[in-house]
């Protein structure tokens, strides 16, 4: 009878998982921005209510928003910004957790739309999941825009982020820089690539952009790419063993920051971390500073980190959403798609926050327009941090520290 | 004629008990057969034996928990979960981050706190099941749920700033690694020569007829759940170590590991069967397939996942292998 009992609970232990993905603790299947683990940001979703139910006619009073809030100080700068602004704006902004579940996110937009909400923010956790949701919310006259990670939905008036792919290949660029430098009689660089989980978007577009850029030297020889799963611990682990095991490279890339910070504690065991300039000195590239990579920066440790103005995202959102839902929804508030937008047709009012006059250095410029999945896409430019840069006060890192 | 048949059954006896301890030993053979393959494909993994080792702490200690639920007929979900809490919740008490409490920065408080912390959720884990009767799968899952919330709740960033003992502990690849070698060596023996270990077995076989001999089985299970707790705790403050940091996401992820090491290394999902030191085998077998996995050119990133998946696969397949031999040696000895 015993035994039995517990087959019944092994059975059911399908069922249980499934309830562990919708309550949020798989931590898996999302595809945002940074994706979803360690001290990065992942993406958030949110819905608004009909606008025609809104506070005000033609006017942004209340905006829901949801999104993805574990993860480390990426995410809480991602999210606070959009707090700060839109306390700065009068704005009523409600967050809430999309618990890593594409489910979740869909409810929340939802309900939004049914609510008492002007507009919506989203940071899609799965790519095409939210789509239909989306497109109902705003059929139903609220207007959805996204930030970090995009939808599959064409409807959406606007789209804020950086290129992942674009990303990975400016953390090259930076890696042939350092490798030129540090090594410039070499014949071959043997250089590892560190990626984030397979299936998910953000990670593969990252690595793939670093691998282009490698793929064009002849001096470069990628030896192995190790997934770290965007995890602080998996990577320190498995780059320590392969490094034992098969010996120094010459240059490292970390397709995001915990990875980055875990690259740096293998090698700090392995008595391997050693500044640039040095002899011995292995490059280290990476996606994103942080309040840690920062400093190792200044160091010379990490010869570069290409860093998000994470900051800015929801902010830039937010400012188009205000033009857009003022104006009546009349799309050409939004720059056309091919044009390049710079601080002179943006210009984003500082406030002061956190101890610093934020948004005061348009680290985002130039944006480019763009389009994707049928809407249009504000590519924002990144920042490149180095020794020359790492304690500047508009690094997000050096702010939410 | 009559000496002849007395060889024959000693001679098939004795081949019988051999067989059922190669089948309840299973693990060290595969183990052996995978380090041949590993040393013939991906020799320079050994290279780096002593790191694999090092970064297995962890999971090893979660295995260690995990199998001791199984044993017992029980499971528990929430491991990770606690080992993340536990860490994070002790981090904050010693941390000089700018958000953490910083309260004090003794490491000795440290481990105490963790330790307490870790065994407080497993008690109340072991009070709901034995005692209130809640089903073992949900009310752990509850805990996954909870804990793995409050972590965030306590804490969204790196915590940093920890006392250098507080991290060393788990930092010193050499003492982890002969720390957990300890563990599983001190709890193999108490499970395999106390009165305490029996009854584990006792209960996993079946409750009720534990019970009928005399055994308080809401004591044990309560007992068990809060040595898992603790398990788990040391498992965080290993973690913790291993990074140098607490990580705002420590732990998860990490029960579908600890359940597959319990496993490939023979621990019964069904209670009252299974080895300590097989659970370790299981968890040196995955670690070393997934570095040589990380060091294979031959390999790609992508594809790791799906070959760890078949690893399990296999593992499983040859456990019910292991199942039917058993039950066959054991039905034509009873005959």
């Amino acid at each position: 009878m015993r035994s039995s009992n517990r087959r019944d609970v092994l059975k059911a232990s399908g069922a249980a998982i499934t309830t562990i993905s919708l309550a949020g603790c798989s931590g898996s299947g999302g595809d945002g921005g940074d994706g979803g683990s360690g001290d990065d940001g992942g993406s958030g979703s949110g819905t608004a209510g009909d606008s025609g139910s809104g506070s005000g006619e033609n006017s942004l009073d209340r905006v829901g928003m949801s999104a993805y809030v574990r993860g480390g100080s990426w995410i809480t700068a991602y999210i606070e910004a959009a707090e700060f602004y839109a306390e700065d704006q009068g704005i009523e902004l409600d967050v809430r957790p999309n618990q890593q579940s594409a489910q979740k996110q869909v409810s929340d937009i939802r309900d939004f739309a049914n609510g008492d909400y002007d507009a919506i923010l989203v940071g899609i956790w799965q790519t095409g999941a939210a789509e239909g949701a989306i497109n109902q919310a705003i059929e139903g006259g609220t207007p959805v825009f996204a930030t970090n990670a995009d939808t599959s939905s064409s409807e959406i008036p606007l789209y804020v982020g950086f290129s992942n792919y674009d990303g990975g290949a400016s953390s090259g660029e930076q890696m042939l820089n350092a490798l030129e430098q540090q090594y410039p009689d070499k014949d071959t660089w043997r250089v590892l690539n560190i990626r984030g989980p397979q299936g998910n978007q953000s990670a593969n577009q990252r690595s793939q952009g670093f691998l282009d850029v490698m793929n064009e030297q002849n001096r470069v020889e990628v030896v192995q790419t190790i997934n770290g799963e965007f995890a602080r611990d998996v990577a320190q682990s498995n780059v320590q063993e392969f490094i034992q095991a098969n010996g120094r490279v010459d240059g490292i890339y970390s397709g995001n920051l915990s990875m980055g910070l875990g690259v740096v504690g293998a090698l700090r065991n392995l008595d391997l971390l050693i500044p640039q300039g040095e002899d011995s000195h292995i490059c280290l590239t990476q996606m994103d500073g942080s309040p840690e990579v920062n400093p190792l920066v200044g160091e010379g440790m990490i010869d570069a980190a290409v860093d998000q103005p994470n900051y800015f995202y929801n902010t830039i959102a937010l400012h188009y959403m205000q033009e857009y839902v003022e104006s009546g929804m009349d799309d050409s508030v939004i720059p056309e798609v091919g044009t390049e937008v710079t601080a002179d047709q943006l210009n984003i009012e500082p406030g002061q926050h956190k101890d610093v006059e934020m948004w005061s250095e348009p680290i985002w410029e130039p944006g480019v327009m763009r389009e994707q999945n049928g809407h249009p896409w504000f590519r924002t430019n990144s920042v490149v941090i180095t020794q020359d840069n790492f304690d500047q006060p508009f690094l997000w890192g050096n702010v939410w520290g | 004629m009559a000496t002849d048949q007395g060889f024959m059954r000693r001679t098939f006896g004795d081949r019988d008990d051999v067989m059922l301890t190669l089948l309840d030993n299973m693990i060290w053979p595969i183990l052996g057969l995978v380090l041949i393959g590993v040393l013939v494909l991906v020799p320079q993994t050994f290279n780096s034996f002593e790191l694999i080792l090092w970064g297995a702490v962890p999971i090893g200690l979660l295995v260690l928990a995990e199998s001791l639920c199984l044993l017992s007929g029980h499971f528990d979900l929430s491991i990770g979960s606690i080992a993340g809490f536990s860490a994070i919740f002790t981090g904050m008490v010693l941390g000089t981050c700018p958000s953490c409490w910083g309260l004090t920065t003794n490491p000795w408080i440290g481990f105490g706190i963790i330790l307490l912390v870790g065994s407080l959720i497993g008690f109340v884990n072991g009070v709901m099941i034995a005692k209130v009767g809640l089903n073992p799968f949900l009310q752990t899952l509850a805990f996954l749920i909870t804990f793995e919330g409050a972590k965030t709740a306590l804490q969204t960033q790196p915590i940093t700033g920890l006392p250098s003992l507080y991290t060393q502990v788990g930092g010193t690849p050499r003492f982890a690694i002969g720390f957990m070698l300890v563990v599983f060596f001190v709890v193999g023996l108490v499970l395999r020569y106390t009165s305490f270990g029996q009854a584990v077995y006792a209960l996993g076989s079946s409750e009720n007829s534990a019970r009928e001999v005399g055994i308080d089985t809401e004591r044990l299970i309560i007992i068990i759940y809060t040595i898992s707790g603790i398990l788990s705790a040391v498992a965080g403050l290993m973690l913790t170590g291993f990074v140098g940091v607490v990580p705002p996401l420590i732990g998860e992820g990490l029960v579908f590991q600890a359940f597959a090491g319990a496993v490939i290394g023979g621990i019964s999902l069904f209670g009252g069967r299974g080895k300590i030191t097989g659970a370790l085998g299981g968890v040196i077998l995955i670690q070393v397939v997934q570095s040589a996995l990380n060091n294979s050119q031959l390999i790609g990133a992508t594809q790791i996942q799906m070959i760890n998946g078949i690893v399990l696969f296999v593992a499983i397949l040859l456990y019910s292998t292991q199942s039917k031999l058993r039950s066959r040696i054991l039905a034509s000895g009873a005959v």
